[in-house]
């Protein structure tokens, strides 16, 4: 092949366009980097867009960019336009590693992923990136396993077991429960630790029922159900669908309200679950990180979601969109975007209110302890009260 | 007594979902000697086909549903000519890595479509049920077994009783011979990928009021309808309803009585079992090779 020399202007285009790559190299760098003050800041969001949690992404990803657009007509950040930078996790573990590897540094914080199993995946990476990471799992190890940038705004399992327990057994005094979960990290994690909290309490376990995800026929399960001595039944079922068929299928076997106090976790109150559960989970008890009624920001929050996005708000909604406005708030604080000046400016917010109900981070990065106890009237979660529960010291069940 | 009932139902009510879905894994193996794993999520396609006609022109569930059914044998000709005709020659392993393609962007497709939001469908008779006894029995499980049996039958006069269903049958058994004696080969190839599209799409109307329609609704049936045939026997069509109702009983009877954590489990574990012990399935037949 001939090689033709290049002369003149030709040089001159190659050395504008090499000098241009350079300049296009610098300031990709979180910390440091030459921006001009109107750079928007970034903010990463792993979300299931596809697959199996698809659902709870969609109302995330939506909440965010709620968030994103009113700080933005206040002015934004340091006077700089934030936007969210999302990547499809495809609800797996590899989709979120993936994820993470292609958002890179850039952020100046992420916003999830929000399963448990699916955070245990990434969570060497976000400590070697060294980035403010706020994921929605509840599974209580996250934040202890020596990793400075998980930052949690939701309560963790123990505090919803605490919960759970003193609304059933306490409150209702019902002793004797079933518990059916789901047998991914976070259902068998709740369940463990509403069975530690039932001991505690005075109660008992009568039938411990692990499910699958993406189950199609429940009827060994409740038939199980039917024959225990249990008086109360809580389940943690993470998947909207599997709520769906196991609520409906539940009270198809003959299982009711007045039969059987149930008492769900917060996965089955999303709003996808309650769409397909129908009237099947009136007089079903939940207790919840969210509830529209709970506060004037809950409600707030709600009605603009609604508006702008034609969404209900729920637990996942809400967690992303206080995610997103407490990086905004730490950012302002600490004057900076900078990945520990951020991370230092969260752990310092104190009763920093939001949708959730107000937050305080401790040094492990939790900073919320709310939880509402609410009950299901016509296939909507009525507020009942808010559990006011100590703060619950961190232990490993399980 | 009244929970061996109630564990009978729901064992033939999902098995008959997986045989619906596996007798088109059957169908399209047989002629043309491929795995669709694709096939649940025409299931799938086939719920959503029925999610617009119910929610856009308001068509009744019976219409709605026939309606589907015509869109998916179109989609199975278009699924038939686009994904096996051009690979046809290359052997089977393009060919059934282009059916996992194809049900990822299926489910890829839907969701940039609908979103990713369930949906919940109405069945035939509403939210309708009776009991035998005090077995509950689900009027939309009802209504799918029944519609087994139809198909079941339906199956059987077409494939034994007409010149069309004699002659895709000769294309599954020997195409070479078929090409020889006339037959269209391609043109039955492609009538068995629109009939087989369109037996998935039946069971994803079918169960879509029970268990909603959602882009993930395929991928939890194909594996079991896979399972099905692999029971009944790969290629057999009685064995792919055998099969899939077998399965449903093991899987439900397991949870009950021995642990419901592991009861996708037991269907597998007797997958493995046939595999090892009986690799023809309970009706196909054992093909020797000579050294």
């Amino acid at each position: 092949m001939k090689l033709y020399p290049i002369h003149g202007l030709g040089r001159m285009a190659i050395g504008l366009v090499g000098v241009g790559l350079l300049v296009s190299a610098c300031g990709t760098s979180s910390t440091g980097g030459a921006k001009s003050p109107k750079t928007p800041i970034e903010i990463g969001a792993v979300v299931g867009l596809t697959g199996t949690t698809s659902t709870n992404g969609e109302y995330e990803l939506d909440a965010m960019q709620l968030a994103v657009k009113q700080i933005n007509a206040k002015g934004g950040v340091l006077g700089r336009p934030l936007y969210v930078d999302s990547v499809d996790s495809r609800s797996t573990n590899e989709g979120v590693v993936a994820a993470i590897d292609q958002l890179g540094t850039s952020p100046v914080a992420l916003v999830g992923p929000d399963l448990s199993s699916e955070i245990g995946a990434v969570e060497s990476t976000i400590k070697s990136e060294g980035m403010p990471d706020f994921i929605g799992g509840t599974l209580p190890s996250l934040t202890h396993e020596g990793n400075p940038w998980m930052l949690r705004n939701r309560p963790t399992d123990q505090y919803f077991a605490a919960a759970l327990a003193q609304l059933g057994v306490v409150k209702d005094g019902v002793k004797s429960w079933d518990v059916v979960h789901t047998t991914d990290s976070y259902g068998t994690s709740a369940a463990a630790y509403f069975e530690a909290q039932l001991k505690t309490d005075g109660g008992t376990l009568a039938d411990d029922i692990g499910v699958t995800s993406g189950t199609s026929d429940f009827t060994s399960a409740i038939s199980e159900i039917k024959s225990s001595s249990a008086k109360g039944l809580v389940t943690f079922i993470t998947l909207a669908t599997d709520n769906g068929v196991f609520a409906t299928q539940l009270r198809q076997l003959g299982v009711t309200s007045s039969s059987m106090l149930w008492i769900a976790a917060q996965p089955t109150i999303s709003a996808p679950s309650l769409q397909l559960a129908g009237s099947n989970l009136n007089g079903v008890y939940s207790v919840s990180d969210y509830v529209a009624t709970a506060t004037p920001e809950a409600t707030t929050f709600a009605a603009d979601l609604e508006t702008t996005y034609s969404l209900t708000a729920d637990v996942n909604a809400a967690f992303a969109y206080d995610a997103v406005e407490i990086i905004a708030a730490a950012i302002t604080k600490a004057g900076s975007t900078s990945h520990s000046a951020v991370r230092n400016a969260v752990l310092a917010l104190k009763n920093f209110s939001d949708a959730q109900g107000p937050v305080n981070f401790n040094q492990y990065g939790d900073g919320d302890s709310t939880v509402y106890i609410v009950e299901i009237e016509n296939g909507a979660p009525v507020y009942q009260t808010t559990v006011a529960l100590p703060v619950i010291p961190y232990i490993a069940v399980g | 007594m009244s929970e061996v009932g109630q564990l009978l139902v729901a064992g033939i009510a999902i098995g008959s979902v997986y045989a619906l879905v596996a007798l088109g894994f059957v169908l399209i193996y047989r002629a043309t000697n491929v795995v669709n794993f694709a096939q649940g999520d025409l299931a799938m396609l086939g719920a959503y086909a029925l999610l617009v006609t119910l929610t856009v022109f308001h068509l009744p569930f019976w219409l709605a549903g026939l309606v589907s059914l015509g869109v998916m044998a179109v989609v199975g000709i278009l699924f038939g000519l686009g994904l096996y005709y051009p690979l046809r020659n290359r052997g089977f392993m393009p060919i059934i890595v282009a059916t996992i393609g194809a049900s990822v962007l299926f489910e890829n497709g839907i969701v940039a479509g609908f979103g990713a939001s369930p949906h919940v469908v109405t069945g035939m008779f509403g939210t309708g049920s009776f009991h035998i006894g005090s077995v509950f029995v689900n009027d939309q499980y009802a209504l799918l077994v029944g519609i087994l049996v139809v198909v079941t039958a339906f199956q059987f006069w077409f494939f034994e009783g007409t010149l069309l269903g004699k002659k895709m049958q000769a294309v599954s058994q020997d195409k070479q011979m078929a090409l020889l004696l006339g037959i269209p080969v391609g043109l039955m190839i492609v009538i068995t990928f629109s009939y087989s599209t369109a037996l998935a799409g039946l069971a994803g109307v079918l169960v879509s009021p029970v268990l909603f329609v959602s882009a993930g609704l395929g991928s939890g049936i194909t594996m079991n309808a896979f399972a099905a045939t692999v029971i009944g026997g790969f290629g057999d069509v009685t064995g792919a309803i055998v099969g899939g109702l077998v399965l449903g009983l093991v899987d439900t009877f397991g949870g009950a009585y021995i642990s419901f954590t592991y009861e996708q489990g037991f269907g597998m574990a007797v997958v493995i079992l046939f595999l090892l012990f009986r690799p023809q399935g309970l009706f196909g037949e054992r093909v020797a090779e000579k050294a």
